[in-house]
């Protein structure tokens, strides 16, 4: 063992009575002169570097608020999305409870009739909205040329009919028409698609009676001819006249009520 | 030149471990830099008479450093020392780091337990206390025995080959 030799005999020596030298002053008189002596002449040294280790260590710290700081942001921004979101959601509930209210009002106020509620599936693609898919079909007791409606007025009629699913045809549809009724004068007329009409979402009046003059603004309502529509139901408003030399009227230009790009939920008369 | 470079060498760590030691501190644990520049410094040094007198310089200082313990802390200090001197002819097909890491690890062990149980008059926390402390003076003890070795005795082990080579 290379390390019991003289000299280590000595370092363990010395060690030793440091050691137990600085035990029994501190013990006894509560002074190490060692202790003491060492620190006297480190202290004015380790005070002229503590000014850069307080720098650094503010420094350390700033940093690690900073990571705090940006760990916080990010918590708030996600918390932010979530209640925006959240919010969102709300306002959808909120719009599409409104407009549940208001079809079942349109339900209750059809109630001579049996009706069936059914959600807007798809529009179609390519032709302005001339037709429409609905998720309910024959097993809810849908069949064809059932009238369409909304609270806002009507939609069109059912031209085909899936097992679980409808698909319908708009007032906008060339092949659509309809018995109307002006609510100023009662006077009497048809509604009819239109193909160029339809890309402005707008429909036709036509076959007026001659003794009822139309006027921009008129409401159109149904008339109940046919059997399809219900009698009174919103159409549209008369937004243009066109009339021939004699005032006779050729045709009139009617918005429709329903705003066919915000159809949610519609009402199917069976 | 050397007898400067190991002035530099204690009063740098000394200065880290006492003054920057809330820099250095990870999760409120200081690594005992002095232990390991006295274990490494003994590990590597050949020569008794200078390993013995930087065992009793480091173990003062590091006894300085915490105060109310320095006997406690400046036996362990040198006692680590002694044995860390001699281990280095020992498990010589071990290379060097882990081999001093074997003498470093335990000391700092009982160094950490025996601090432990005189400031806190307890051993429950032993462990919690004693793991960060093994952990992070053996991490310091990765970059202080490479560093140690290049500035001090890379040019000694070349000598002493050179030497061979005549012989």
């Amino acid at each position: 063992m290379g390390f019991i030799s003289k000299k280590w005999r000595a370092t363990v020596i010395v060690i030793a009575a440091i050691c137990g030298g600085g035990f029994i002053l501190e013990h006894f008189i509560g002074f190490n002169p060692v202790s003491e002596a060492v620190n006297t002449v480190a202290t004015p040294v380790k005070s002229g570097f503590s000014y850069i280790a307080h720098s650094l260590e503010t420094a350390r710290d700033f940093i690690w608020e900073m990571r705090a700081y940006k760990a916080d942001n990010e918590r708030l921004e996600a918390e932010i999305i979530k209640l925006k979101r959240e919010n969102r959601d709300a306002s959808e509930y909120k719009e599409e409870n409104e407009r549940l209210i208001k079809l079942l009002e349109l339900k209750e106020s059809v109630s001579d009739r049996e009706t069936v509620a059914a959600k807007v599936v798809s529009h179609s693609q390519n032709n302005w909205y001339q037709q429409i898919e609905i998720n309910k079909g024959s097993l809810s007791g849908i069949s064809e040329g059932a009238a369409v409606i909304t609270p806002d007025g009507v939609v069109g009629s059912i031209t085909k009919v899936g097992a679980n699913y409808s698909i319908v045809t708009t007032i906008l549809d060339p092949s659509s028409v309809m018995g109307i009724k002006i609510a100023r004068t009662d006077g009497t007329g048809l509604c009819e698609g239109d193909e160029e009409l339809a890309g402005n979402a707008q429909c036709k009046l036509s076959f007026v009676d001659r003794n009822t003059p139309v006027i921009v603004g008129d409401v159109v309502i149904s008339s109940g001819s046919g059997g399809i529509y219900p009698a009174g139901l919103n159409i549209g408003t008369v937004i243009s006249v066109s009339a021939d030399r004699t005032g006779a009227l050729n045709f009139a230009l009617i918005d429709p009520a329903v705003d066919f790009d915000l159809l949610r939920e519609v009402l199917v008369i069976l | 030149m050397r007898v400067v470079k190991l002035t530099l060498w204690i009063a740098i760590l000394y200065i880290l471990q006492t003054v920057f030691c809330g820099v250095i501190s990870v999760n409120g644990t200081v690594a005992d830099l002095m232990l390991v520049f006295c274990l490494a410094y003994a590990f590597m040094e050949r020569s008794v008479s200078s390993a013995a007198l930087v065992i009793i310089i480091c173990s003062v200082l590091n006894g300085s450093a915490v105060g109310r313990i320095f006997p406690v802390v400046t036996a362990v200090t040198a006692f680590g020392g002694i044995v860390s001197y001699s281990f280095y002819n020992y498990l010589r097909f071990i290379p060097s780091f882990l081999r001093f890491l074997i003498v470093l690890i335990p000391v700092s062990f009982v160094m950490s337990v025996i601090e432990t149980i005189i400031a806190y008059r307890g051993i429950e926390n032993v462990l919690a206390i004693a793991i960060p402390y093994i952990i992070y003076t053996a991490a310091a003890s990765a970059i202080i025995y490479p560093l140690l070795y290049k500035t001090m005795f890379k040019n000694d082990e070349s000598k002493r080959f050179i030497i061979q080579e005549r012989n």
